[in-house]
């Protein structure tokens, strides 16, 4: 009997190849609490104003509140209309972006929060517009259809899923289910390339992004009054690793349980994207190693405009001529009388900024976004890389990983953006847990969900930053997205707009820049300064 | 304790059949684990076997000797050395192999176990003989157990090569027979009187291995495929682990081989024709090759063709992994085999990631382009060999400028040899497939590629051992089972080519 090395050695049960170093363990990693705008000067308005002395009251033509992805495409928007008057523009983070904001660290930049956008459909002109902008499309076809700059499409492989022990490519275990689960998803599947296609009596996309180019035919905004959960039931779709994948996507988006969200919104998820690139691509994703910061950042080069950073705006209130806001900068009380105002900012603080007859009411979810800074990554059964991770059947959502995309090796230091949206308790509830929560705890909890995958992380991470975002994403509960309701939200008030991803009820960079667009050409228009066509106006 | 009322004769003799042939066949098969492991990681196995021969018996000599300074609870005494035995000798595998693949002193490991697990095995019969003593006769009992003994001594020697090597692997086998000597030592507390507290703690201490073992078993699976990767055919003669892959040297008889990540990166015996033939078809087509890039090839093998070139003012070489160029800077042995060329004033090392290098600015401008990446067998690679990256190359090359390309084996995976032809053809307008016989790799593929046909052929240098004028055209003639229809370009956000290069090798029943 001749027997190769590997067979003596191992004998005939020899598997596949594999690496096995294992580094020296490491002291305590570093954790660090990362918010843009921190929790807590969030939460003194709460408190009202403080008695601290004004400073002297500014005055200008057009105040931009907030720098979040709609404060941004506002100031974009307002830029590219070529406005002549004064602009002041005020943060409280201590940088731009908002829930999309970006950090750096030893292996680059990384996202805090929002890190890819879909490619956008036809109806989506804000977006083709600002991405052609900023070089991300480098032109168009004879049909019209984009031509992306490679490096600002997802790498590949894009994805990959833990499930049964080793990483597998995509994120759907189609090999291990059952012929039941199989053909359910088929279901699903047919469900959603046919609604994706469909249009409305008014001959609109059934589903689409931005949401106010969606049809606003009855019969099928009748979803938008029963949860996705029902729906499901309703089609006969029980399937558990169905519904797990579905509930993975819900969390992914939303940040909320299928039990939480309206049927209309659960479809849109997989019916709103319609891209046609100028030739056949690998991806559906724009993706950036800080995630949308990336391309906040190369927005806000496109603009003359700066936020004034670590202002937290009190008040605002309406005067003869426009408005007059508060706003702390430190513990100074500052005064800015505005002709006109974007009023940039998540519903929950516009709420109490600005009193209106009839306030947005809806719910957000709280996640837990930790970036996990490592000297390299250990070995892994299965596929070895992909930009997004995910393992079935852990609390997390998984992560993407920073080096992805800036083509450089894959072993080699990196950052892993880990998220969670906590969704299984009541938003309060859980916003309550996530911002006692320690940093440090935070950071093992997110090991321990990682550790099935991805055994000796821990040895590798040299330091950890923790986002508690307790008002991460709108939750498109059951009725928000019935006819006319976001509508009557975002409607301005005389010389004041609003711009917020919340007034889509869905939280995606797209619905942000429509609204930061549209609020800008309101604005003007009232200003009497808009002469280029509408990128954001009604369909 | 020793027994205070002789035992019933019945299981004693049992107990003599079933212990003595198991401690018999357990010893033999650990000095076996230990000279097949020795001969199998170092090499030369009748010098291994003989030392590990010489080492066990002379160490089990030993421990006989020693036998005799035992006279107290010779029961207890025996369960605590089986137990002993079980856990040095279950594990002995498992623990050479660590040794060796993580420490540098292996050697002092072997005979460290080979002695210990030698003595104690050399007190068992001596210490059974004297337990049994009170039941039989001294002539009987000798008799019995040096008979079981041998016995015992050709079971283990036909059952290693036959069944245990080929069916349970050496790390297997070495834990099986841990756990038969725990199950000896648990089994000898059943057979005799004792206090309950000694026997109590005997059997906590024998159920104790005999799990440690188990889990031992349970894990081995797992070892297993860690040490599956280090497994080379000829002895290491170096080994680091940099932040980006394992590297390996092995030599044996003046073929010095170096490996990242267990794959195969050149042979000494014949890296000549795979260098010659990476470096100078690009080289002779450059008029004068004043600044030469190279991207990969850390060994400096392809610097070392690339400095027999008349006019060379500039190498710049960019490698990823500061640990290779390090030793093919620095380490003698390897220094020999490139000349030298890492040190040579020309030549710039870079170590940097070569698609982050490239987005770099104020690179210049380069005369040839030389490229010498692994395989791509995973993205990370692949990401080396797309259309956007030969797009950010040509940023770098000079009009005039042509580069070589290694691009895999168009006979063992031909659709990535081509679909790397085609991903060139994307972004250039010359592009020449070639290929060459090299006995380490088998058949070979390259390609040379410049923004135009290049007009020049200069003679090549003196001296070269694989090329010369007349015979270098027909690296470039391509037989027909070599040949292939399109393939897809290879995209960042689409990497086809690693998908193909793992069918072609998948194809092929693995490697
Ligand atoms: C963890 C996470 C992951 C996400 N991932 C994605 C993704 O991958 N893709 C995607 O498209 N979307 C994603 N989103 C959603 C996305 O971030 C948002 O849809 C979009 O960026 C929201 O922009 P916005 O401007 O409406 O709101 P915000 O980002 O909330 O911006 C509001 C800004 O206003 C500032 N502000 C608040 N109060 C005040 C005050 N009183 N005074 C002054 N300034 C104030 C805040 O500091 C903030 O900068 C994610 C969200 C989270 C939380």
């Amino acid at each position: 009997m001749r027997l190769s090395r590997r067979e003596l050695l191992l004998g005939a049960s020899a598997l596949g190849l594999g690496c096995g170093e294992t580094p020296a363990p490491k002291g305590p990693i570093p954790v660090a609490e990362t918010l843009p705008g921190l929790a807590a000067s969030a939460h003194r308005l709460r408190n009202g104003k403080p008695q601290t002395r004004v400073s002297g009251v500014e005055r200008v033509d057009l105040l931009i509140v907030g720098a979040g992805a709609a404060g941004v495409s506002a100031a974009w928007r307002v830029a590219r209309a070529g406005f002549r008057g004064s602009v002041s523009w005020l943060e409280l983070g201590d940088r731009p972006g908002g829930t999309a904001a970006m950090g750096s660290g030893p292996s680059g930049e990384f996202p805090l929060g929002a890190h890819y956008i879909t490619l956008p459909s036809p109806e989506a002109t804000h977006v083709r517009t600002m991405l052609q902008d900023v070089g991300i499309i480098q032109g168009f076809d004879a049909e019209g259809r984009p031509r992306y700059r490679e490096t600002d499409l997802c790498f590949d492989p894009e994805e990959r899923l833990f499930y049964g022990g080793r990483w597998e490519p995509g994120l759907w275990p189609e090999a291990a289910l059952s012929g039941e689960d199989r053909a359910q998803k088929a279901h699903f599947d047919a469900l959603t390339q046919r609604l994706t296609q469909a249009r409305g009596a008014d001959d609109r996309p059934a589903f689409s992004i931005p949401i106010a180019r969606s049809s606003q035919d009855p019969a099928l905004r009748a979803l938008a009054e029963q949860t996705f959960a029902s729906f499901l039931d309703a089609e006969g779709l029980h399937s558990p690793a169905l519904r797990a994948y579905l509930r993975y996507a819900a969390r992914d988006d939303f940040g909320a349980e299928l039990e939480q969200i309206s049927a209309w919104a659960g479809l849109h998820y997989h019916c709103a994207r319609r891209p046609d690139p100028a030739t056949p691509l690998g991806t559906t994703v724009l993706t950036w190693p800080g995630g949308n910061g990336a391309l906040i950042g190369a927005l806000l080069k496109r603009t003359p405009y700066t936020p004034r950073l670590g202002v937290l705006v009190l008040s605002c209130e309406p005067e003869a001529e426009g408005w007059r806001l508060a706003a702390l900068d430190g513990d100074a009380l500052i005064e800015i009388q505005a002709k006109a105002v974007i009023m940039a900012l998540p519903v929950f603080v516009v709420n109490r900024v600005v009193k209106r007859p009839a306030p947005l009411r809806a719910e957000s979810a709280p996640w837990r976004v930790v970036n996990l800074h490592v000297d390299g990554l250990p070995a892994q059964e299965g596929v070895k890389a992909a930009w997004d991770s995910v393992i079935w059947g852990a609390k997390g959502l998984g992560y993407v990983i920073n080096t992805h995309q800036t083509g450089a090796f894959g072993r080699g230091p990196a950052t892993l953006t880990c998220y969670e949206p906590l969704s299984t308790e009541s938003p309060d509830t859980s916003r309550a847990i996530l911002l006692q929560e320690r940093p440090q705890d935070a950071v093992n909890h997110v090991l321990d969900d990682l550790s099935a995958a991805m055994p000796g992380l821990r040895d590798r991470v040299i330091g950890a930053e923790v986002c508690p975002w307790g008002h991460g994403t709108a939750i498109p509960a059951v009725g928000l997205h019935r006819v006319g309701a976001l509508e009557d939200a975002a409607r301005a008030l005389p010389g004041l707009s609003f711009a917020s991803a919340d007034l889509s009820g869905m939280s995606l960079f797209e619905e942000a820049s429509f609204h930061g667009c549209r609020a800008a050409e309101e604005v003007l228009m009232g200003l009497g300064a808009l002469t280029d066509p509408r990128l954001a106006g009604p369909a | 304790m020793l027994p205070s009322t002789a035992p019933p004769a019945a299981p004693v003799s049992g107990l003599l059949v079933v212990s003595a042939l198991l401690i018999a066949t357990c010893g033999l098969i650990y000095e076996l684990v230990a000279g097949a492991l020795a001969s199998y990681l170092l090499g030369d196995s009748i010098t291994q076997f003989s030392l590990i021969i010489g080492a066990y018996l002379s160490a089990m000599g030993l421990g006989s000797y020693l036998s005799k300074f035992i006279d107290r609870g010779l029961v207890s005494r025996f369960v605590e050395i089986e137990i002993a035995v079980a856990l040095i000798g279950g594990f002995e595998a498992p623990m050479l192999f660590a040794a060796f693949t993580y420490t540098p002193g292996f050697a002092p490991v072997l005979y460290g176990l080979v002695l210990t697990i030698g003595a104690l095995v050399g007190l068992e019969l001596p210490l059974l003989i004297r337990i049994l003593e009170r039941q039989s006769s001294l002539k009987e009992l000798v008799a019995r157990v040096m008979f079981l003994d041998y016995i015992g001594a050709l079971f283990a020697s036909l059952l290693f090569p036959l069944l245990l090597v080929p069916r349970l692997g050496l790390l297997r086998t070495s834990l099986v027979f841990g756990i038969l000597n725990a199950a000896v030592a648990l089994w000898t507390t059943f057979l005799f009187e004792a206090p309950p507290a000694v026997k109590l703690r005997l059997r906590l201490m024998a159920a104790a291995a005999l799990a440690v073992l188990g889990l031992g078993f349970g894990f081995a699976g797992h070892a297993e495929r860690a040490m599956d990767a280090q497994l080379f055919a000829d002895p290491v003669v170096l080994r680091e682990v940099s932040p980006y892959q394992r590297v390996t040297v092995t030599h044996r008889a003046g073929d010095t081989r170096l490996f990242l990540d267990g794959a195969l990166q050149f042979s000494s015996v014949d890296e000549h024709r795979y260098h010659e033939s990476l470096v100078h078809p690009a080289l002779r087509a450059v008029q004068t090759p004043t600044r030469v890039l190279i991207l990969g090839g850390g060994d400096g093998l392809a610097a070392r063709e690339v400095l027999k070139h008349e006019g060379v003012e500039e190498i710049v070489l960019v490698d990823l992994d500061p640990i290779v160029t390090r030793l093919f800077t620095e380490r003698e042995e390897l220094r020999l085999l490139n000349d030298g060329a890492l040190t040579d004033p020309r030549v710039k090392v870079v170590n940097d990631d070569a698609f982050r290098w490239l987005q770099g600015e104020g690179l210049g401008r380069f005369d040839a382009v030389i490229i010498d990446f692994p395989d791509p067998n995973d993205y990370a690679l692949g990401k080396l060999y797309t259309n956007h990256f030969y797009r950010m190359l040509t940023r770098v090359m000079a009009p005039h400028a042509v580069g070589s390309i290694q691009a895999t084996s168009p006979l063992f995976s031909p659709d990535a040899y081509w679909c790397i032809m085609a991903t060139l053809g994307a972004e250039l307008a010359y592009v020449r497939p070639y290929h060459a016989y090299i006995p380490a790799f088998g058949e070979w593929g390259f390609a040379l590629f410049s923004k135009a046909e290049p007009e020049v052929r200069r003679p090549l240098p003196l001296g070269l051992r694989f090329l010369d004028d007349a015979t270098i055209d027909t690296l470039f003639q391509f037989p027909v089972d070599l040949r292939r229809g399109p393939q897809p370009v290879n995209r960042l956000d689409d990497q086809v080519l690693v998908r193909l290069y793992d069918e072609d090798w998948q194809k092929l029943g693995g490697h």
